[in-house]
């Protein structure tokens, strides 16, 4: 029973890691861009629950849904406002090496200015549901965990869904596979570009509303996750999203099943741990594939 | 419908083309050939826009396509398949067909035809399209250009990577393709002989230049093409 326990504790942490690390995923696997303010998107959209709580009553899923278009808008703005001007501006030798410092560079002041509206107290939202739960059986099963592990997974299956089966979705997967190629058929390569990289920030926004409502927020939240995408990511094989869900949900399951054989305080080392082993025997990832040159 | 007025385009300071001028009528095949680093293909990349020309002009039906994106002049009917094929690999056969159709010029109906040109792609349309052969990606990529029903077919070598055989294969496509239908083509090639006996008309581009140009049968005949590019030995 406790290890059951456990395995539930696992995937509804891993179902949040998932999600996250799929926005990552998409991102690098579309614009080759390894975006380090990925995790402080998500940290805006837990300010963002709690204040439109406070301000309209709205409880985390339709605050959730209230942010996801402004969301998108932002993250489609950005690109156009700082990634694209990076890459125009030719700051480095090889424009990927600009727009990654330009990453790192809006990661802090996205925390410093959160820091600088809210403060670096934690909060959270102040409703008392964080501590409902669900008794099935002898299992205790936390409520905002359940329900935020049930969006992530839909919203999950819904992109895989999006990138296989809609134009769109397969216009991005031309983009990101050959932009040359992609443009010799029509493809507006930057327009699918602006839209992957609205997406992948919508992503890390609802993950926020989601983690919200178990997890404080402080301006430095999203450092708690960055590491943990990353590592989803490449396990996952470099740019493929459906491996990013995957290892984001054997993460969630190896940090909370690891605490049956090694303390709790270690998870995270587990959690690295496995990564290495997977990096000596799976260089590629899970679902990466060998390219030979 | 693409006329190119001395046009020339250097990558840093070493010249890729050095003031060409060149057209192609409706319904016309056109053939470049010469040898590497004749800026054959970098010929092709002016007029797809993606490369930045030094001066000159490219007219499409008229009109200057400078500042104009390459994926607009491919949904104006300007199909450019590119050196390499350079198929989505981890797309199966029938989404690298689909996203051919991206334009609004396009006919869903065209992927038959296409299945029933290239037989091959027909039985693997389920297959990832890096599991084909070279000359079945070679197919693949001429099928998923023309499934935006171009009116200009842009070919950048391909019979490079392929058999012999299959080089006949591939040639005897593009012949079917040009005589059944309402296309112009463009050919690029290092095959000198197949790609004169293919086209109308033929350019010969040495050193960034027009070295040569007429009417494909003549310049067959030419002993200067003949000894530089056909492999025959000057007489006498």
């Amino acid at each position: 029973m406790y290890i059951l326990q456990l395995v539930i504790a696992g995937l509804q942490q891993g179902g949040i890691i998932a999600l996250l690390s799929m926005g990552l995923a998409l991102m690098f696997g579309v614009l080759r861009l390894v975006n380090f303010a990925q995790a402080d998107f998500m940290m805006l959209g837990m300010y963002g629950v709690i204040v439109l709580g406070a301000e309209l009553h709205t409880n985390f899923v339709v605050s959730s849904i209230l942010l996801a278009l402004p969301a998108f808008i932002v993250g489609m703005l950005v690109y156009q406002l700082v990634i694209r001007q990076v890459a125009k501006a030719k700051l480095a030798s090889a424009p990927e090496h600009a727009q990654l410092l330009a990453t790192l560079g809006l990661s802090l002041v996205l925390q410093n200015g959160s820091e600088m509206i809210w403060g670096a107290t934690p909060r959270a939202l102040p409703s008392s549901r964080s501590l409902q739960v669900w008794h099935l059986g002898g299992l205790i099963i936390d409520q905002p965990r359940t329900i935020g592990f049930a969006i992530a997974v839909l919203l999950g299956v819904a992109m895989l869904w999006t990138l296989r089966h809609t134009h769109v979705g397969r216009a991005v997967r031309a983009a990101a596979s050959d932009r040359d190629a992609a443009s010799y058929v029509g493809i507006n390569v930057r327009r699918a570009y602006i839209v992957t990289f609205g997406i992948s920030i919508l992503l890390s926004v609802i993950v926020g509303g989601i983690l919200v409502t178990y997890y404080p927020v402080t301006p430095q939240t999203g450092n708690d996750f960055i590491l943990l995408m990353f590592t989803a990511v490449i396990m996952g094989g470099l740019g493929n999203v459906m491996g990013a869900m995957a290892a984001g949900l054997i993460l969630g399951l190896v940090q909370s099943l690891s605490q049956l054989v090694i303390p709790l305080q270690l998870n995270t080392a587990a959690v690295f741990g496995l990564f290495l082993l997977l990096m000596l025997v799976r260089p590629q990832g899970i679902f990466g594939e060998v390219t030979r040159l | 419908m693409i006329e190119i007025d001395d046009l020339s385009v250097s990558y840093g300071a070493v010249p890729a083309l050095a003031g060409v001028s060149l057209t192609i009528g409706v319904n016309e095949f056109v053939a470049i050939i010469g040898p590497n680093g004749a800026g054959k293909t970098t010929l092709l990349k002016s007029i797809s826009n993606v490369v930045t020309w030094k001066s000159g002009d490219i007219r499409l039906d008229g009109r200057s396509i400078r500042g104009r994106d390459a994926w607009d002049i491919a949904r104006a009917g300007v199909a450019h398949v590119p050196e390499g094929r350079r198929v989505f690999g981890q797309m199966t056969v029938e989404e690298n067909l689909r996203i051919g159709a991206m334009s609004a010029r396009a006919d869903p109906k065209l992927m038959q035809f296409i299945y029933d040109l290239f037989p091959n792609l027909a039985t693997r349309r389920r297959s990832r399209a890096i599991t084909l052969s070279g000359g079945e990606q070679q197919m693949l990529a001429i099928g998923r250009a023309l499934m935006s029903r171009p009116r200009l077919l842009m070919l950048d070598e391909p019979s490079m990577g392929l058999a012999p055989a299959l080089v006949e294969q591939v040639f005897a496509h593009i012949n079917k393709l040009f005589e059944s239908s309402e296309l112009s083509v463009l050919l690029i090639e290092q095959r000198a002989t197949e790609a004169l006996e293919a086209s109308q008309r033929c350019y010969v581009l040495e050193r960034g230049r027009v070295a040569m140009n007429g009417p494909s049968e003549k310049l067959l005949m030419d002993p200067a093409i003949q000894s530089t590019y056909l492999g025959v030995a000057a007489r006498g």
